[in-house]
């Protein structure tokens, strides 16, 4: 069964054959091909090595995503230069090394006796606080948006579907698509506000 | 982002257009200059960029949960408690599996099963993307190479159309139609591309070429490319087609 369950987890997409230029450009894309060889092939390093410092497999997946969204960040903002053909994927490692780190150091600082219910840490600046608080409400006002807004909302800003598309997808004409586009973003807006 | 600020729908779309960087140097001139007079505008423009930025953060960060789930969940899986029964189940499953793709493959023409075993999905091309002309050639690509050949085309077929004289884009439009089925569309550019005595991909366009040839039965034409390729697979297919 464990090798089933290999064989079925493989990912159609080896990176290797990606330039550093087009994963940047799939990355800003959010191309899920991408995403998932990505992912594949960095977690498992981030996960051993957080297992020999001390860590669990639930921390190594925390601090793994957390990394995975500041690389993100970083390639859209244009941060992020590549230096050579492995550079994002070392850059994604890197990070969470350093958050992994960063959380032990935290750790080891307050003298954390609950292993278990401590999560990563990291020493955030005012602001960098002001804008994970702002991510939670906003995070929490997307559960709370509707079924379809939720699906228009994630096609359009996280899977770059065009209006046209969108449209045809739900069978509005573009000027209904770019209608609820708005209704959604202004309706979302209000549960922020609230 | 404390102030209620009443954004309409033109305003919204007009700052989605400067945010996407899609307005005319005329609209964006008028858009810059409205912020002079309009003191709320700032606020307006960051409000609007930073609900966006956060709903896609915010999606990703979805993404990746499920990814995980669907890469490395069933590694928690135990083994231990999997019924012998169920072992013999799948076992039987796979021999069944086996013996009805070995049946089936006796209706299946030796030209078929020849073009099966030789034609290999072409890896596509490592691309430098920055050079603006070569952008919509280099993002199909990410799309050929991700399998996602329907797409690719989306993206290349309007090149093509523009301008068939780039060998390059002719042949993995051609590889792309071959993935998609579309073969009689394949044949007709690999045959451009066959004599072409100057690209690079010539050899690649007989091979491929050859393998649609023999796929629809038309031997001579398939053994004549094959005789001029000249390479030790282009030899072994043409003892297994005798």
């Amino acid at each position: 069964l464990y090798l089933f369950g290999e064989i079925t987890n493989m990912p159609k997409v080896s990176i290797t054959i990606f330039s550093q230029e087009e994963l940047l450009l799939a990355l800003r894309e959010n191309k899920r091909e991408i995403l998932v060889a990505l992912y594949q092939e960095v977690y498992p390093k981030v996960q051993g090595y957080i297992l020999q410092n001390s860590g669990d497999i639930d921390q190594a997946k925390d601090i793994f995503q957390e990394a995975f969204l500041v690389v993100w960040q970083q390639v859209n903002t244009g941060e992020f230069v590549p230096r050579n053909t492995t550079a994002l994927q070392g850059f994604l490692f890197q990070i969470a090394k350093n958050k992994w780190l960063d959380w032990l150091r935290s750790n080891k600082f307050r003298k954390e006796v609950y292993f278990e219910n401590a999560t990563p840490d990291i020493e955030e600046t005012d602001d960098e606080d002001q804008y994970e608080l702002r991510l939670g409400i906003l995070e929490n006002a997307l559960q709370d948006l509707g079924e379809t807004c939720r699906e228009l909302l994630k096609s359009f800003y996280f899977q770059k579907v065009s209006i046209q598309d969108l449209a045809e997808k739900f069978g509005w004409t573009s000027q209904t698509a770019k209608n609820n586009k708005y209704r959604c973003m202004e309706t979302l807006r209000k549960i922020i506000k609230k | 982002l404390k102030k209620d600020l009443a954004i309409d729908p033109i305003e919204y779309e007009l700052i989605e257009a400067y945010l996407e960087n899609s307005l005319s140097d005329e609209m964006k001139a008028e858009f810059e200059e409205r912020g002079v007079n309009d003191l709320d505008w700032s606020l307006k423009i960051a409000e609007v960029k930073s609900l966006r930025d956060g709903v896609e953060k915010l999606f990703l960060k979805e993404e990746l949960k499920s990814i995980h789930q669907e890469l490395f969940s069933w590694k928690q899986e135990k083994t231990t408690n999997i019924s012998l029964w169920i072992l013999g189940l799948a076992a039987g499953f796979v021999l069944l599996l086996i013996a009805s793709s070995s049946f089936f493959g006796l209706f299946q023409s030796k030209n078929e099963r020849l073009f099966q075993a030789y034609y290999e999905t072409d890896p596509g091309l490592i691309a430098a993307m920055s050079e603006s002309d070569n952008y919509e050639f280099d993002r199909g690509m990410v799309d050929f190479k991700s399998g996602e050949y329907n797409t690719a085309l989306t993206f290349w077929n309007p090149l093509l159309k523009a301008d068939n004289s780039n060998d390059t884009l002719l042949y993995f439009v051609a590889i792309a139609n071959i993935e998609v089925k579309e073969y009689k569309i394949s044949e007709k550019l690999l045959k451009e591309l066959v004599t072409n005595s100057n690209s690079h991909f010539q050899r690649d366009a007989k091979w491929n070429l050859a393998l649609l040839y023999l796929k629809k039965g038309d031997i001579s034409a398939s053994e004549n490319l094959l005789l001029a390729i000249k390479t030790y697979e282009a030899a072994q297919l043409l003892k297994e087609i005798k």
